[in-house]
C-alpha cells in the first residue's frame, strides 16, 4: 500500500493498467469515506490525480469546453471561461461551504455519482461528456450513459476521468441552475433543476434536468417537447406537474418523499420561467 | 501504508516529516508540530474548526491527507500572529462578542482572514456565504458577522487612503 502522486497522465494511465488504485482529486467524499470504513480500503494504493497540469486546467475547444478532471468547484465558480456555463457555475458555488470547494473536484463529483450531487445536474442539462483515457485510448460518452445509478457508473476497470466535455450548443446559452435545502449552506440538495436553451433563443428547445428525486439525475422528453412547442405560462404548469409525476424520490431524514415531489414541480416551473421570460443577460 | 518522508512548508518553514501519507494534515499540525490552535470538531469536513489556509485558500485540514500538502504552502492560525489585518480582526471579533468557548474560533478567523486576501471573484464577499462551512454553537453568528464586516470596512478604508 502506497501513495502515488504523478506529475504525468501517462504515469497514472501506467499505474491504472496494471492496479486498482483508489483514485483520489480532492478527497473531499473518498478521504471521508475512508477515515470511517479503512477496511474497505484494505491493501489498495493510492493516486493522487491534482498534481496533474493537463487534469487541472479549464481550455476553451473547438467544439466547447474542456474541464480538467481535478478542476475544483471553486475554480469553476471564479474561471471567466465558465461564465459561458452558468448553470454549473451556480451548482459550483453551492456545493458544501468556501474550504469544500476548494478541493471537490467536478470529475469527483461524477465519478461519485450521488443521486444529489448538484455539478451533476447542469453537466446533464448542457449535454456533457465523459471523457476517460486508459492505456488502451480514450473514448467519450455521454454523461447519462455513464451515470447508471447512486453511486454507479459505466467506468471500465482501468479507466481515469480526465475531462469533463462541454458540447458547444450549450454555451452561453439562457440556463440556470436552482436548488432546494435546509440551511442554505453545507447540507445535501433536496431536489434540484438545472435548466438549458438552445442557443437561437427561440426557446425552441430546452433541457429540464431534476436532480435529487430520483436514483439518477432525471428529464422527461415528452415535457421538454411541450415546451418546444409552446412557451406559454400554463405549458410551463403542466411541464412541471408532469415532471413532479416522473420524480421516483426517497424519504429520508431530509425530507419526505411527497415533500420532495412537490418541491420538483415548483422548481421546474421556476426554472423555465427564470430562462424563459426573464430578460436574456448573458454576455459573449 | 507505506511511509514517506514528506516535506511540508508550515508557517514559512520547511519541516520534514515521516509517517502515514494519508494521515489528516490536522493531526500532523496538532500532534506532530504542537499547533494546537487548529482544532478538530467533525472529522468530516463540515464543522470547519480545522481550517487551515493552502496556498491562499482555506480548507478543512482533517480531511486533508498530509501527502495532498507537499509542495503547498501551509498557514495555520499560529502563523498569522504578527499579521496588521489578522490583528484587526482579533480585536473586532473580541470587542464584539464574536467567541464564547473559542473552539470554532480559529477557524471561523482563518476563513474570514483568508476572505480578506481573496478575490471573490471580483464580487463583494458575502460573509454568509464565506462561513457556511463554520459552526459555531455559542454565538448565533451575529457577532462574528458584525466582526467580519467591521474588518472588511477598515480593509476598504485602509485601501482607499
Amino acid at each position: 500500500m502506497a501513495w502515488y502522486q504523478p506529475q504525468e497522465l501517462t504515469e497514472a494511465l501506467d499505474m491504472m493498467a496494471t492496479r486498482e488504485p483508489v483514485i483520489v482529486c480532492g478527497g473531499t467524499d473518498v478521504f471521508v469515506n475512508w477515515l470511517r470504513r479503512k477496511q474497505q480500503f484494505q491493501g489498495r494504493d493510492w493516486l493522487d490525480i491534482h498534481r496533474i497540469q493537463s487534469v487541472r486546467e479549464i481550455r476553451r475547444v473547438e467544439d466547447g469546453l474542456l474541464i480538467g478532471a481535478a478542476v475544483n468547484a471553486a475554480e469553476i465558480w471564479q474561471s471567466p471561461i465558465c461564465n459561458a456555463i452558468p448553470s454549473l457555475q451556480e451548482a459550483a458555488r453551492v456545493v458544501g461551504g468556501w474550504q469544500i470547494q476548494n478541493r471537490a473536484s467536478i470529475a469527483g463529483n461524477v465519478a461519485n455519482a450521488s443521486p444529489a450531487a448538484d455539478m451533476m445536474v447542469p453537466l446533464f442539462a448542457l449535454g456533457a461528456r465523459v471523457v476517460l483515457q486508459s492505456v488502451q485510448g480514450e473514448r467519450r460518452i455521454r454523461i447519462e450513459d455513464f451515470v447508471l445509478g447512486p453511486k454507479q457508473t459505466s467506468i471500465l476497470k482501468h479507466e481515469l476521468i480526465t475531462h469533463i466535455h462541454i458540447p458547444e450548443t450549450g454555451l452561453f446559452a439562457p440556463q440556470t441552475f436552482l436548488r432546494l435545502d435546509q440551511r442554505g449552506g453545507t447540507d445535501i440538495s433536496l431536489v434540484s433543476v438545472a435548466v438549458v436553451a438552445k442557443v437561437d433563443r427561440q426557446a425552441s428547445h430546452v433541457n429540464i434536468v431534476v436532480g435529487a428525486a430520483s436514483p439518477k439525475p432525471f428529464s422527461v422528453p415528452m415535457a421538454e417537447e411541450m415546451v418546444h412547442k409552446d412557451a406559454a405560462s400554463d405549458v410551463m404548469k403542466r411541464v412541471a406537474a408532469l415532471y413532479a409525476a416522473h420524480a421516483a424520490p426517497i424519504t429520508d431524514v431530509r425530507a419526505s418523499a411527497d415533500y420532495r415531489r412537490a418541491m420538483v414541480g415548483v422548481l421546474v416551473e421556476r426554472g423555465l420561467g427564470k430562462v424563459l421570460l426573464a430578460p436574456q443577460t448573458t454576455t459573449g | 501504508m507505506q511511509e514517506q518522508h514528506i516535506i511540508l512548508n508550515l508557517n514559512g518553514e520547511e519541516k520534514m516529516w515521516v509517517g502515514d501519507p494519508t494521515t489528516p494534515l490536522a493531526d500532523v499540525i496538532r500532534e506532530h508540530f504542537q499547533l494546537t490552535g487548529t482544532k478538530v470538531g467533525c472529522r468530516t469536513g463540515e464543522c470547519g474548526a480545522c481550517t487551515i489556509i493552502l496556498d491562499g485558500a482555506p480548507m478543512n485540514s482533517c480531511i486533508l491527507p498530509v501527502a495532498m500538502a507537499e509542495n503547498s504552502v501551509i498557514q495555520t492560525i499560529e502563523g498569522l500572529a504578527d499579521d496588521r489585518r489578522f490583528q484587526w480582526l482579533v480585536t473586532a471579533m473580541a470587542e464584539e462578542g464574536g467567541a464564547q468557548c473559542g473552539f470554532c474560533t480559529p477557524g471561523i478567523m482563518m476563513t474570514l482572514w483568508a476572505s480578506s486576501q481573496a478575490s471573490h471573484g471580483g464580487q463583494h464577499p458575502d460573509y454568509h456565504a464565506i462561513l457556511k462551512n463554520n459552526l459555531c454553537r455559542c454565538t448565533g453568528y451575529q457577532s462574528i458577522l458584525a466582526a467580519a464586516k467591521r474588518v472588511l470596512g477598515r480593509e476598504v478604508n485602509a485601501i482607499e487612503q
